[in-house]
């Protein structure tokens, strides 16, 4: 009896993703010791807020890394979000059409990337790089660089909701849709194989060409989808929204323990992953550390994520 | 008693865990081939992995010529004058035949690579083993898994080792390279190499070992030398028990001529592989195909399955014609296949063994749209159970379980889909005497069940046993069919060549 028990002990503290947990944990517990306003609520609101623009690409751009591919046009694609959404409405399009117009766009070009990737067979990196170049010139010639307003009931996606932010409810409602597609869909599985091994996964009767197109099309409408909440809080659409995101969606997938070879990582590790991002930055405005002090510390932060969780590997038996 | 090259004493070693070796004690000795032999998952690779430099983390010591040794990497130990053929092949696919070879030892010219010893080389090496065919700047991607094994081989054997380790060198091998390479480790023993020899195919063992050490759950418990060399004894202690004989037409009560067709192609052709190739298979029934090396077998199948587009030829089954364009389609019709490059194609290596059994079944465990937790495991679980695959839970990756337990997985995740027609390349690739009595066992039960199977092996015993009739096939053709009366040995190599 005690040794089943003590094994389920065991089993809890060995799960995966319990490495950054812990890791996201004692970073809360130091920056909250030096500075007690950390564990207030509103500033726990605050740090969710602030990375639930991240959180909800990262759940696509996790999916795309697992099937070991990955998206350097996320950021693009939430600027022409932002952009996209307030130059349609400024033109007169009822809001609501505009948000699905612009979701539907975002998601065709995504597909796009896919169809390049998988047909012509080029790297995903290439081809990312370079939608993330005609995206962001797309985004250009629609505003001319200068911010649209933004001033409708879409709006209420900035705003809160029983003093809570709607993107925070938008993202925890992502995160769990995605962890149930990942884990416990034949789809999730066929996305986890597609990366482990293409090869033998088309021989098992998997459509590894469909997967892979789906992920890109589906990271690009939430890229775009982070991008009109983000318009919705400012007021506006700017063409710089979203710019250098996509190397922190791949920051929180890498440090949340996706493998940039594929076939591994989970939508809880890259909710812990964007966690940790959100939570550094925090820490060091409580702590009035230089922002140079940040990104020196995300750099660190994620190469000892990264070898806790290749360590964690090589141990592991199962 | 020649002298001892390599003296292993006390070697133990564990993978988080796992104990895989336990205390072993060996000496291997210049002029000399010792094989070793045991289970899927007795630990062979992993001992010869150790020896090789791959792992550190053992404990207990090597005394290389005399001196004590801990090999730092595979490098560390090939200079010191070790090569090993890899079970899993290693090569680089992008690289040509002999730069694949020659990496890390190239011929030179001050500091440029020597273009023209190198092929020269190549060319020599390549004779030595009597091969034709490959061409050494051929890309090792576009060969077959057969002769990518010869490639792996004539790379361990440029290196002139003084220790030559082979772990199943001849797993995906026909008769005539298998000999070529008996002929070879007989010159290298004459010139005073000293070679480890680990291959589940025993009739080789026996004809090739001076002597014969079997190992079991890790630890070393016979040591046999050639003058008490005998075959029950060696695999009772490979296997714990005695094999029980083969009773093929005690319970076969499959009225072939009766049953309907289920399959036929007629004259499918692709490219310059596969040319006007017609065939039917009925229900139940075992149809193997025999040939060499190159002889198109692997690819048919392949294009048969939807992995490969043929350019020409029809496909019906059950009377219908039909047109397959991927493996998923494949599967739809009823259609299973095995393959043979069991890292390439086969399993998905950071996943688990579950997930690599379920891969194609996922829609049979499902609760409503949810895959269930329960279901998987328990689908898993039965298959582990019954076909004895070792693993210390369903949840290991599967790249973490020995070659032969991977191949059984494999297989399991094709027989639990339950396939009308089951297409088997190499199926007992890498598995042991005794889970091949098994795995026999279950084709021909299946057999009985109705499932019409399409079997390559380059095993002729396996062929001939299993078959009910056996087409040859030679250089992308048809040569003959033989039925099970006109079947031997004999009467297959004769069509082959
Ligand atoms: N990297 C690893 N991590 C954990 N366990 C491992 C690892 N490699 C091997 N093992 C375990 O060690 C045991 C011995 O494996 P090994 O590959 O040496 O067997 P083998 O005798 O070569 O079998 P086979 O005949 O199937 O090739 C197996 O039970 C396997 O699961
Ligand atoms: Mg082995």
């Amino acid at each position: 009896m005690s040794d089943t028990k003590k094994k389920s002990i065991k089993d809890i503290l060995n799960f995966r993703e319990a490495g950054v947990l812990i890791a996201l944990i004692i970073l809360c517990a130091v920056i909250g010791i030096m500075n007690p306003v950390f564990f207030n609520a509103r500033n726990i609101i605050k740090i969710l807020r602030q990375f639930s623009a991240i959180g909800i690409i990262a759940v696509g751009g996790g999916f795309v890394i697992i099937t070991g591919g990955i998206d350097l046009s996320v950021g693009s694609f939430m600027g022409f979000g932002a952009v996209g959404i307030a130059k349609l409405i400024s033109m007169g399009v009822p809001p609501i059409v505009a948000l699905i117009m612009i979701l539907a766009i975002a998601g065709m070009c995504g597909l796009v990337s896919g169809v390049i990737i998988v047909k012509v067979d080029l790297n995903p990196f290439i081809v990312t790089l370079a939608m993330m170049n005609i995206m962001s010139g797309v985004t250009y010639l629609l505003s001319n660089g200068i911010p649209i307003a933004f001033n409708n009931y879409l709006n209420f996606l900035g705003r809160e909701f029983m003093t809570i932010p709607v993107s925070i409810f938008v993202m925890i409602i992502i995160m769990i849709i995605g962890h149930i597609v990942l884990s416990k869909t034949e789809y999730g599985r066929q996305v986890y194989a597609v990366g482990g091994n293409a090869m033998s996964a088309r021989l098992s009767g998997i459509n590894v060409d469909k997967v892979k197109c789906s992920v890109y099309a589906m990271t690009a409408v939430l890229a775009a989808l982070s991008g009109v909440i983000t318009c919705a809080n400012l007021n506006s659409g700017d063409v710089s929204t979203g710019s250098g995101y996509e190397l922190n969606v791949i920051a929180a997938c890498a440090i949340g323990g996706c493998s940039l070879s594929g076939g591994e990582g989970s939508i809880l590790g890259v909710f812990i992953g964007a966690a940790i991002l959100g939570v550094i930055k925090n820490g060091f405005v409580l702590l009035m550390i230089p922002a140079s002090w940040q990104t020196i510390t995300i750099g660190i932060v994620i190469i000892l994520a990264c070898t806790l969780d290749r360590i964690k590997h090589l141990r592991s038996e199962g | 008693m020649k002298d001892v090259i390599l003296s292993v004493q006390h070697l133990s070693k564990s993978f988080p865990g796992t104990k895989v070796l336990d205390d072993i004690n060996i000496d291997f000795r210049r002029g000399a081939v010792h094989a070793i032999c045991g289970e899927n998952g007795a630990g062979k690779s992993t001992f010869m992995n150790i020896i090789f430099g791959v792992y550190q983390d053992y404990s207990g010591t090597l005394l290389w010529e005399g001196k004590e040794t801990r090999f730092g990497s595979p490098l560390e130990a090939e200079a010191a004058g070790i090569a090993m053929v890899h079970q899993e092949n290693s090569l680089i696919p992008y690289l040509s035949v002999m730069d694949n070879i020659f990496l890390g030892h190239y011929p030179k010219k001050g500091v440029f690579i020597d273009k023209k010893a190198l092929k020269e080389k190549a060319v020599k090496l390549l004779d030595e083993l009597g091969i034709t065919g490959i061409a050494p700047e051929k890309i090792v991607n576009t060969l077959s898994v057969a002769q990518k094994q010869l490639v792996e081989i004539i790379k361990a054997l440029s290196l002139d080792a003084k220790l030559l380790m082979l772990d199943e060198p001849t797993a995906s091998l026909t008769l005539k390279e298998t000999e070529y390479l008996m002929d070879i480790i007989r010159q290298l023993r004459e010139k005073g190499v000293a070679i480890v020899y680990v291959s589940h195919r025993l009739e080789e063992v026996f004809e090739i070992a001076d002597e014969i050490s079997v190992l079991r759950d890790g630890q070393m418990v016979k040591h046999l030398d050639r003058d008490q060399f005998n075959y029950d004894e060696v695999v009772y202690h490979m296997i714990g028990r005695k094999l029980q004989d083969f009773d093929r037409e005690g319970e076969d009560n499959r009225d072939l001529m009766h049953s309907g067709e289920v399959l036929r192609v007629e004259s499918l052709c692709r490219k310059d592989e596969l040319r006007d190739i017609s065939f039917s298979a009925r229900k139940g029934e075992v149809l193997g195909f025999g040939g060499l090396v190159g002889a198109g077998r692997s690819e048919l199948m392949e294009a048969l399955f939807g992995f490969d587009r043929y350019t020409s030829g029809k496909v019906y089954i059950d009377g219908r014609e039909v047109e397959i364009r991927s493996p998923k389609q494949a599967i739809k019709e009823g259609l299973a296949l095995v393959p043979e490059e069991r890292k390439q194609k086969g399993i998905i290596a950071c996943l688990s063994v579950m997930e690599n059994i379920n891969v194609v079944s996922y829609k049979d465990l499902k609760n409503g749209r949810l895959i269930s937790r329960q279901k998987e495991r328990r689908s898993a679980q039965e298959y582990v159970g019954s076909l004895r695959i070792r693993t210390s839970s369903i949840m290991k990756r599967i790249g973490q379980l020995s070659g032969g337990n991977q191949q059984k997985a494999i297989l399991a995740r094709w027989l639990r889909m339950k396939p009308k027609i089951l297409i088997l390349d190499e199926p007992t690739h890498g598995i042991d005497i005794g889970a091949k009595e098994d795995i026999y066992k279950m084709i021909r039960s299946l057999a009985q069940e109705g499932t019409t199977i399409l079997l390559i092996s380059s095993e002729m015993g396996e062929l001939i046993r299993l078959s009910d009739r056996v087409i040859v096939m030679r250089e992308g053709e048809v040569k003959g069919c033989l039925d099970k009366h006109e079947m031997s040995q004999e009467s297959i190599m004769k069509l082959a060549i």
